[in-house]
């Protein structure tokens, strides 16, 4: 934790001296966490790179006050959900709809010791939950996102989204049991009991 | 006797490595079909909430965002000067009036004197824009006062936005 922040400080200093290699590096770090925010939180694919474009500007613009309060990444997080917030406040942008083509998920089949089948079936499943949060409240979407795919704390989570940790955990609980109700409600049992 | 199945929120514990969740419990949900079912669901879930979208950027990405940032001006270094002087004076046209209105008159009456001699010596500008007010019927002092005022807000509204932006979104 601590060389982490001494990297990220010396990466600043670096940007900040006008560095844009060192800039180019912070963008590369963080690029997935702000993908992750902006891709579950923005459903126009066509906004959403020029989303996570605003979101770096924004770093670079005001990462002179970044003061180590909290750790980068969170900071990094918190601009990207707020500019997305601001997106979807001003668009009044719909829920997420951007499952994958079947087609496009036998692409992605690699045959690693699993049968076609196999995969196919466990990609459908896959698809589905991501289809159910998709549907699920922004907000939702968000911790669970933050949670589950970008490993943060609950604690961390509450910095970026600023809600009481309280709601945090609360949000993740309903959010999870809301998705085991939808499909539980959609499809036969047998179909994801394996 | 009723089974008392495990509560969802008991099975998420449970898929959280919950070491609080008693014994009981755990072998309840090892035996019993029904809590297997909800925990094989939750799994699922689970797997799916895990699972990397595809949340795939561009490549060089990077590159378009430094281009970009040509076109946008790099902020000066921390801390301003004039920021710092806006909010001194700020802060002391803040007490000046609080002064005045308590009654302080003595001391607001120096003030204003030492201001009119500045005023007066200073800035001639002023002067004639103070006669140019004047003239219009304007009183000179409401004039000051509003803009000691929109000074005094526009201070406090530079404190709050730069402690906001500090730590919270800019």
């Amino acid at each position: 934790m601590e060389s982490d922040c001494s990297e990220s400080r010396r990466l600043i200093n670096e940007v900040l001296n006008g560095n844009s290699a060192a800039f180019a590096t912070l963008i590369e770090r963080n690029k997935k966490l702000v993908s992750h925010v902006v891709f579950r939180m923005i459903a126009n694919k066509a906004d959403r790179e020029d989303v996570c474009q605003e979101v770096f500007i924004k770093v670079y613009q005001n990462l002179d006050r970044f003061n180590f309060e909290s750790k980068l990444s969170t900071w990094i997080a918190r601009i990207a959900y707020n500019a997305c917030l601001n997106h979807l406040e001003k668009k009044h942008v719909p829920l997420l709809d951007d499952l994958g083509s079947e087609q496009d998920i036998l692409e992605k089949y690699s045959g690693d010791g699993e049968t076609p089948d196999c995969y196919m079936e466990r990609q459908d499943i896959m698809a589905r939950v991501r289809s159910e949060i998709d549907r699920m409240p922004v907000h939702f979407r968000t911790v669970v996102t933050l949670y589950h795919l970008d490993e943060m704390s609950y604690e961390e989570i509450a910095e970026v989204t600023d809600m009481p940790l309280g709601t945090v955990k609360s949000y993740l609980f309903r959010a999870r049991k809301l998705l085991k109700e939808r499909l539980k409600e959609k499809y036969q049992l047998e179909d994801i009991w394996r | 006797m009723a089974v008392k199945h495990l509560s969802d929120e008991q099975i998420q514990r449970y898929l959280e490595g919950d070491m609080s969740l008693d014994s009981e419990a755990v072998y309840h949900l090892q035996e019993c079909p029904i809590c297997q079912r909800q925990l094989q669901i939750y799994r699922k879930v689970y797997q799916g909430l895990q699972q990397d979208a595809d949340f795939e950027l561009a490549p060089g990405f990077a590159e378009t965002v430094i281009t970009r940032l040509t076109t946008v001006p790099v902020k000066s270094s921390r801390g301003s000067l004039v920021g710092l002087i806006l909010i001194c004076f700020g802060t002391t046209a803040a007490a000046c009036l609080t002064l005045y209105f308590l009654e302080a008159k003595a001391l607001a009456e120096t003030l204003a004197s030492l201001f009119a001699t500045a005023v007066e010596f200073g800035l001639p500008l002023v002067e004639s824009f103070k006669v140019t007010l004047a003239s219009l019927g304007v009183r000179p002092d409401i004039v000051l006062f509003t803009i000691l005022i929109l000074i005094t807000f526009g201070a406090i509204d530079r404190i709050l936005f730069r402690h906001r932006g500090s730590h919270l979104y800019p």
